[in-house]
C-alpha cells in the first residue's frame, strides 16, 4: 500500500488547476432563477490539459481522481465529470443535469448498465438548488452500453465523484481554516475556540476520509462505489454546513461565495444516490 | 496512491484468518464471550497465550526480539480479521500494539531483550496505568510520584480506569519524576510486575461488560533499570505510546462482521432494499475509517510524525462503532436489544455492543482530546 500520491499524478493534477486558473461561474446566480454554469471555453481548456473521454480506460482512473479533486476545488461545472467519464450529460429519474446543450445523454440501467439515451418531447429547465442546469426530459434508449465498456465508464464516474467531493470538502475546509485564522472575536482569532477547533477538527477528519475513499476508487476496482458515494456525499454535506456555521454571516452573504460549495455538495450528493438506486 | 492489498498482505490476512475461526470453540465456551459489547474490552489469557505460540504477538518486531519484521500496516490488516472474529483482545493490545511498541521503540536494548520475547510469545502482559482520579484526558496533571532512591524508585499513588490489571503481568507506569519542572517535563515512564510488594488491584464491573481497575501503589520498588526513555523525558514516551493506541483496526474488523451480519440478516427478512441507503452509508464510512486507520499505520511504519492521522483513526472508528449500533438497534427493532443471547440475531451482539459503544469516544483518549489533536497538530491551529 502507498498513501502518497505519485509524481506524474500531481503533475496532472496541476496542469488540470492550471487549465482551471482563477475561473468562478459567469455570474452570481440570482436565487430562484434556472443555473447551468456550464462553461465551453474551460472545457476546452482543460481538453487541451488531457481531461476528457477518461472514461474507459481503466489505467487513467488515478488521473481521474487527480483532476476530479481540482474540480471539486473550483467548485466547476459537474457536466465536466459526467462527460469526460460516460461521454455524455447525465439522465436519471426523468432529469437530466446540464441537459440542455448536451451533445449526448447516458442514463444508469438496473445491475450496473449504461445506455445512450436521447430526449422525447418537450425539455423542461428546472430551478434547483446549484447551477447544474437541471431540465425535466423524457428519454428513449437508443443504445445499450457493452457492459464491459459500462462498467468502466461508472468506475471512472464513480472515482470522479468521490474525487470531485474530495475537492468540495477540502476547498471549504480550507476557506474555513482561513477565514477562523484571520477573524478575532474577544481579543484572539476565532481558531482558537476549542468549540471551534472541535467543528475543524471534525471537518478535517470527513475531508481526508472523503479524499482516500476517492483514491480508493482509483486504484482497487470499487464498480459505482454505491457505499463509498453514499458516505462520501453525506461527509461533504457535513463539511460544507461546518464551513457555512464557521463563517458566520459572511459566509451567508452570496458575494463571498461559500454558497458554492454548499450547493454543490447537496446537489453532487442527490444526484449520486438517485444514480445509485438506479443502478441497482 | 495504491490502496490495494498486495498478494502478501491477503495471504498474511488468510494465515490470521484461519487461526482465528480454530479459536472459535474455545471462545463459545467463555460466557464473558457473548456478553463483550466491544472486542477491545475482552481479556483472556487463554487466547493471548494462542496468540503468542501462533506468532501473532509483536509482528512488526525484528525477529530477534520475538517478531516478525512485518509493518504496522501488516499487523492492522491482521487486526481486522481477528476483530471480524471478535476475539478479546485487550490484553493483545496492551502488551504488543500500545506498551510493547513503545518499549520496542523507547526502552533500553537490555530491559527490550528481556521484555519483548516474552511478549511476543503471549507470556508476559501488561496494563497501562496512565489515568489517575485527578488525571484523566489531563494526563499531563497526574500526581503518582517516583523517588529515585539509589538504584531503584519509591512509587506511590492510585491509579484509575485500568484495562486489564486484573489480568495482567506487568504495568506500564507513568510517574512524576520531578514535580519541579514544568509538568510535561517532570513526568517519567516506569514498568514493573504487578506483583512486587505494595501494588493492590481492585476491579469493577464496567458497562461494556468485563471489568476496569483501580490500580494503588504504596511505596513500590522499581528498579531503574526498569526505565522507559530517560528519567523525566516520560511525555514524549507517553505521547507516542497514544499514536500506536489510536490505531484501532480490530475495532473496525468487529464493526465489519457486525454489518455484514446486519445485511445478511435484514435480506433474510426482505427489509435490506427499505435500508439499503443507511446500509451503504454506514459501509462507506467503514470503508473510510478503514483506509484512516491504515494511512496511520502506514506513518508509523516510515516514522513520520504520526498524531493527527492516529487521533482521525481513532474518532473515525469511535464515532462508527457508536452510529453503527444505533442504527443496527433501529433497524433490528426489538431483537435489536437482545444482549448476548446466541439465538438471537446477530448472536445477540447488538445489544452488547449498544452498551459499549458508549465507550468507545471515551477509552483511550475522549473523542475532544483527538479533536484538538487534529486541529493542532493536523490543521494548525
Amino acid at each position: 500500500m502507498r498513501f502518497d500520491v505519485s509524481t506524474e499524478l500531481a503533475l496532472f493534477a496541476d496542469s488540470v488547476r492550471a487549465a482551471i486558473g482563477s475561473w468562478e461561474p459567469t455570474r452570481e446566480p440570482d436565487l430562484g432563477s434556472w443555473q447551468d454554469d456550464r462553461d465551453d471555453a474551460l472545457a476546452a481548456r482543460l481538453t487541451a490539459a488531457g481531461w476528457s473521454d477518461l472514461g474507459s480506460d481503466p489505467e487513467m482512473l488515478g488521473a481521474v481522481v487527480a483532476g476530479a479533486i481540482e474540480l471539486g476545488r473550483a467548485c466547476a461545472p459537474i457536466c465536466l465529470v459526467d462527460e469526460a467519464t460516460l461521454g455524455g450529460a447525465l439522465w436519471v429519474g426523468g432529469r437530466a443535469r446540464h441537459g440542455l446543450r448536451a451533445s449526448a445523454l447516458v442514463a444508469p440501467a438496473p445491475r450496473g448498465g449504461l445506455s445512450l439515451v436521447r430526449a422525447c418531447g418537450s425539455v423542461v429547465p428546472e430551478r434547483t438548488l446549484d447551477g447544474s442546469g437541471s431540465v425535466r426530459v423524457d428519454v428513449a434508449t437508443v443504445e445499450i452500453v457493452p457492459q464491459a465498456e459500462a462498467s468502466a465508464r461508472w468506475s471512472a464516474w464513480a472515482a470522479a465523484t468521490l474525487g470531485y467531493l474530495a475537492g468540495v470538502a477540502e476547498r471549504a475546509l480550507a476557506l474555513t481554516v482561513a477565514h477562523v485564522r484571520a477573524r478575532e472575536q474577544f481579543g484572539a482569532p476565532l481558531a482558537a475556540l476549542p468549540a471551534v477547533q472541535a467543528r475543524l477538527a471534525d471537518a478535517a477528519l470527513a475531508a481526508d476520509g472523503i479524499a482516500l475513499l476517492a483514491w480508493s476508487a482509483a486504484t482497487g476496482g470499487r464498480g459505482a462505489a454505491s457505499a463509498e458515494r453514499a458516505w462520501a456525499g453525506e461527509a461533504a454535506c457535513e463539511v460544507t454546513a461546518t464551513a457555512h456555521q464557521l463563517h458566520g454571516a459572511a459566509g451567508f452573504a452570496l458575494e463571498t461565495g461559500l454558497h458554492r460549495w454548499y450547493r454543490r455538495a447537496r446537489a453532487v450528493h442527490g444526484w449520486s444516490a438517485a444514480v445509485s438506486a438506479a443502478l441497482r | 496512491m495504491d490502496l490495494r492489498f498486495s498478494p502478501e498482505h491477503v495471504t498474511l490476512r488468510e494465515e490470521a484468518d484461519a487461526f482465528a475461526r480454530g479459536l472459535r470453540p474455545t471462545l463459545e465456551h467463555d460466557p464473558e464471550w457473548r456478553r463483550q459489547g466491544m472486542l477491545s474490552d475482552g481479556d483472556s489469557r487463554e487466547i493471548t497465550r494462542a496468540l503468542g505460540a501462533a506468532g501473532w504477538i509483536g509482528m512488526t518486531w525484528p525477529i530477534e526480539l520475538g517478531g516478525r519484521g512485518l509493518t504496522h500496516v501488516d499487523a492492522a490488516l491482521v487486526e481486522e480479521v481477528f476483530g471480524y472474529h471478535w476475539l478479546p483482545l485487550s490484553l493483545y493490545l496492551l502488551s504488543y500494539k500500545t506498551v510493547g511498541c513503545a518499549l520496542e521503540r523507547f526502552a533500553a536494548p537490555e530491559l527490550r531483550e528481556r521484555l519483548l520475547p516474552a511478549i511476543a510469545r503471549g507470556e508476559l502482559t501488561f496494563c497501562q496505568g496512565f489515568s489517575e482520579p485527578g488525571a484523566g484526558s489531563d494526563l499531563a496533571a497526574l500526581a503518582t510520584r517516583a523517588v529515585r532512591d539509589g538504584d531503584r524508585y519509591v512509587v506511590s499513588g492510585h491509579k484509575i480506569w485500568t484495562s486489564s490489571a486484573w489480568a495482567a503481568d506487568w504495568i506500564y507506569l507513568a510517574a512524576r519524576t520531578d514535580p519541579d519542572r514544568p509538568r510535561h517535563r517532570g513526568i517519567s515512564v516506569l514498568v514493573c510486575p504487578l506483583d512486587t510488594p505494595g501494588i493492590e488491584v481492585r476491579r469493577f464491573p464496567v458497562l461494556g461488560g468485563g471489568y476496569l481497575c483501580e490500580v494503588f501503589l504504596d511505596e513500590v520498588e522499581i528498579p531503574a533499570s526498569q526505565l522507559v526513555g530517560e528519567e523525566n523525558g516520560g511525555w514524549r514516551v507517553l505521547m507516542a505510546t497514544l499514536d500506536f493506541e489510536r490505531v484501532t483496526a480490530e475495532k473496525l474488523g468487529g464493526l465489519a462482521w457486525v454489518l455484514d451480519e446486519l445485511e445478511r440478516t435484514l435480506e433474510a427478512q426482505g427489509r435490506a432494499e427499505r435500508a439499503r441507503e443507511r446500509l451503504d452509508s454506514l459501509r462507506g464510512q467503514l470503508e473510510a475509517a478503514r483506509l484512516l486507520s491504515l494511512r496511520a499505520a502506514d506513518l508509523l511504519d516510515r516514522a513520520e510524525p504520526a498524531s493527527a492521522a492516529s487521533a482521525m483513526a481513532k474518532l473515525a472508528g469511535a464515532r462508527l462503532a457508536q452510529r453503527l449500533a444505533a442504527e443496527a438497534s433501529g433497524l433490528l427493532g426489538l431483537d435489536g436489544l437482545v444482549d448476548g443471547e446466541p439465538d438471537a440475531s446477530l448472536g445477540g451482539r447488538v445489544g452488547s455492543l449498544v452498551r459499549a459503544a458508549v465507550a468507545s469516544t471515551v477509552s483511550g483518549g475522549a473523542a475532544e482530546i483527538q479533536q484538538i489533536v487534529i486541529a493542532r497538530r493536523g490543521l494548525g491551529l
